[in-house]
């Protein structure tokens, strides 16, 4: 910074000391603005002038407001401004009062001027840097207000049309979506993950999806364009041009899930790489996880195993796309992406919040398609669990119902303590009979758990599928019996039947499905166990 | 486990540690077999046997076969069972398992 361009405020009220000043920093090269006190300082220091004062050199001691006050004055009006306190010697209290009220440096009097303009050339420096950091982060922060615009978050609920949810950690990240139809049956939805949360991450995320949607629309295939991206960044996103080879000299890398919905034909059609596979949540029956994770991010490897694999669809299920955040917080709080993936969309209602998102150490971005059209928050039921456990598991049930009881309340915390508890214990009488039964504790078998909840409905169901033969006893007979004899089997089936509001027991009891209502508990049973 | 003296008869208490669940009973089995074997010298002179749910929070189906199968050897031996469960929930399930019918239960002790 030439001191020709910095203007240096002094305030001064003997008038010898402050023609000193003066003189001494004009040789220098600075613009001086002389003041006499403090009001007159204020005064130059109006909103609209205080951006060209690069210092502020101040006595303490001045008639009216005295130096520390107006020190902090100006730290109110505009932090970046260094100021120098001047005081008299031994003043050692008012020197540490000076650098609380936020001054960068001060001189005693008699003034050393050597000591003057080197303090002064290293306050000017610091009140730069400081104004350029400020203007970097309001234009970092526009640039994320630019970016939260692309990613269409103003999108309203139809056919198709993804709603978008995006955390970043910082202003602006390197999570992006988009999503466009190349012809009026398809619609295609890609999410990026760059590596990094700054702006260069936030750049290159932008540019590839600029790259993706160029190419799309010119012909190329999916396929083509991640391997020339691939290409692309292996050859240019390091300083010597040379292609990199090992993770550690990644310069940048994308992790990118690509899906194509063909209406009409009823498949989606699904190609990730580093990001975590879509989810197809059907409006009834098991959560799908499409593909699979075994890709590498671009800009890793220069050669890529590319594999697209196509997924038929039924109307009416949605499709949720989300960056490896999610993911990674929901295994902090401790719930299922899902109920995750839930509350996000419910934290954008008017009058919410999602106080774990104070947790996220990644960007987060959600994508959900809904092919019913229906606004997502509200869809009929949404699937909290969809798990399978294996026959071994039964001795980690405190874990699952811990699991469960901290992602049934992230959806829905409003759910009273009597209803939770009678939900935690049915799933578990239920999950425990088909691991115990079902699967007959057998590691290679395993039992589908759902937990699905509708906050529409107020009405939480659990489905819990076993392999196993099912039984063929009369629940009915059995509680006649159990009321008198007291026999110790199948007392968890009964147990269900009380807790849940209704309980249904499909192909011989191999399929338990329960509803629970948030409000009311099930009448009390006519039968004694 | 204690004893304790009320006016005319010997209470044998049993402290379960927390929920009565298929993953915590042992405890209060083994409990409940130093009282009711045959030949344990724990099992002399009580006639009301006490299990102290204070700190459960639930009661699952292999914690309610734990109590069937204890009650029936405390009728056997002619003594009555008893159980402190100040648990709105866990007083709930002993409820409509009809338990209560056959158990005494405190909710405030």
């Amino acid at each position: 910074m030439s001191p020709v361009a910095s203007q240096i405020l002094v305030v001064e009220d003997d008038p010898v000391s402050r023609r000193i000043l003066e003189m001494a920093l004009g040789r220098q090269g600075y613009q001086v603005i002389a003041a006499e006190n403090a009001a007159e300082a204020q005064a130059h220091l109006s909103p609209a002038k205080i951006s060209a004062i690069n210092c502020v050199v101040t006595d303490y001691l001045m008639p009216g407001i005295n130096g520390l006050e107006l020190l902090i004055w100006i730290r109110q009006q505009d932090a970046s401004l260094a100021t120098i306190m001047v005081t008299a010697q031994n003043e050692k209290d008012l020197i540490a009062d000076s650098l609380r009220g936020g001054a960068v440096d001060f001189l005693e009097k008699p003034l050393d001027l050597k000591k003057l303009r080197a303090a002064v050339t290293r306050a000017v420096t610091q009140t730069c840097h400081q104004r350029h950091l400020a203007q970097s982060a309001s234009a970092i922060r526009k640039l994320g207000l630019v970016q939260q615009r692309m990613l269409g978050a103003g999108n309203g609920p139809c056919q198709g049309i993804p709603r978008v949810y995006s955390h970043p950690v910082h202003d602006a990240g390197g999570d992006h979506f988009n999503h466009f139809r190349p012809t009026a049956d398809r619609l295609f939805c890609l999410l990026t993950d760059v590596s990094g949360h700054d702006v260069q991450a936030t750049y290159l995320s932008a540019f590839f999806q600029g790259f993706v949607r160029g190419a799309l629309s010119r012909g190329a295939s999916l396929e083509e364009i991640f391997r020339d991206f691939n290409h692309f960044l292996l050859n240019n996103t390091n300083d010597d041009g040379e292609s990199l080879h090992t993770v550690e000299e990644v310069a940048a890398s994308v992790a990118v899930c690509g899906l194509l919905v063909d209406f009409s034909a009823g498949t989606a059609t699904v190609i990730t790489q580093g990001a975590p596979p879509p989810i197809y949540l059907p409006p009834e029956g098991e959560v799908q996880v499409l593909g699979d994770n075994n890709g590498v991010p671009l800009g890793w490897f220069p050669e890529l195993s590319l594999h697209a694999t196509t997924h038929p669809f039924v109307q009416g299920g949605v499709f949720c796309l989300w960056t490896d955040g999610l993911g990674d917080l929901a295994a902090r709080e401790g719930t299922s992406p899902l109920s995750l993936a839930y509350a996000l969309q419910q934290s954008r209602e008017p009058g919410t919040s999602l106080p774990c998102l104070t947790n996220a150490t990644d960007d987060i971005l959600l994508a959900v398609v809904d092919l019913a059209g229906e606004k997502v928050p509200e869809h009929d039921f949404w699937q909290v669990i969809s798990e399978r456990y294996h026959g071994g598991q039964a001795a980690e049930i405190d874990r699952l119902q811990s699991y469960w009881r901290r992602s049934l309340l992230l959806m829905a915390p409003e759910l009273p303590a009597s209803r939770l508890h009678d939900i935690l214990l049915g799933s578990r009488e239920a999950l425990l009979n088909a691991l115990n039964h079902g699967c007959r504790c057998d590691g290679r078998q395993s039992a589908l758990f759902q937990l699905d909840c509708s906050r529409q409905r107020q009405l939480v169901r659990v489905t819990v599928s076993d392999p196993g033969p099912g039984h063929k006893f009369d629940i009915h007979r059995h509680e006649q019996r159990a009321g008198q004899d007291l026999p110790t089997e199948h007392r968890g089936l009964i147990l269900m039947k009380y807790l849940a509001n209704r309980l249904r027991l499909d192909q011989h009891g191999t399929r338990v499905i329960m509803e629970f209502e948030f409000q009311s508990s099930p009448p009390s049973p006519e039968f004694n166990l | 486990m204690n004893m304790a003296h009320h006016s005319d008869a010997i209470v044998a208490i049993i402290h379960a540690p927390g929920d009565l669940t298929s993953t915590t009973v042992e405890p209060v089995r083994l409990a409940a077999d130093k009282l009711l074997m045959p030949d344990s010298v724990l099992a002399q002179g009580w006639t009301i046997l006490r299990l102290e749910l204070t700190t459960a929070k639930m009661i699952d189906s292999v914690g309610l076969n734990l109590l069937v199968s204890i009650l029936k050897r405390v009728q056997k031996r002619g003594a009555s069972m008893q159980i402190v469960c100040p648990d709105p929930n866990v007083k709930r399930t002993l409820a409509f398992t009809r338990l209560d019918h056959h158990i005494k239960l405190i909710i405030n002790d």
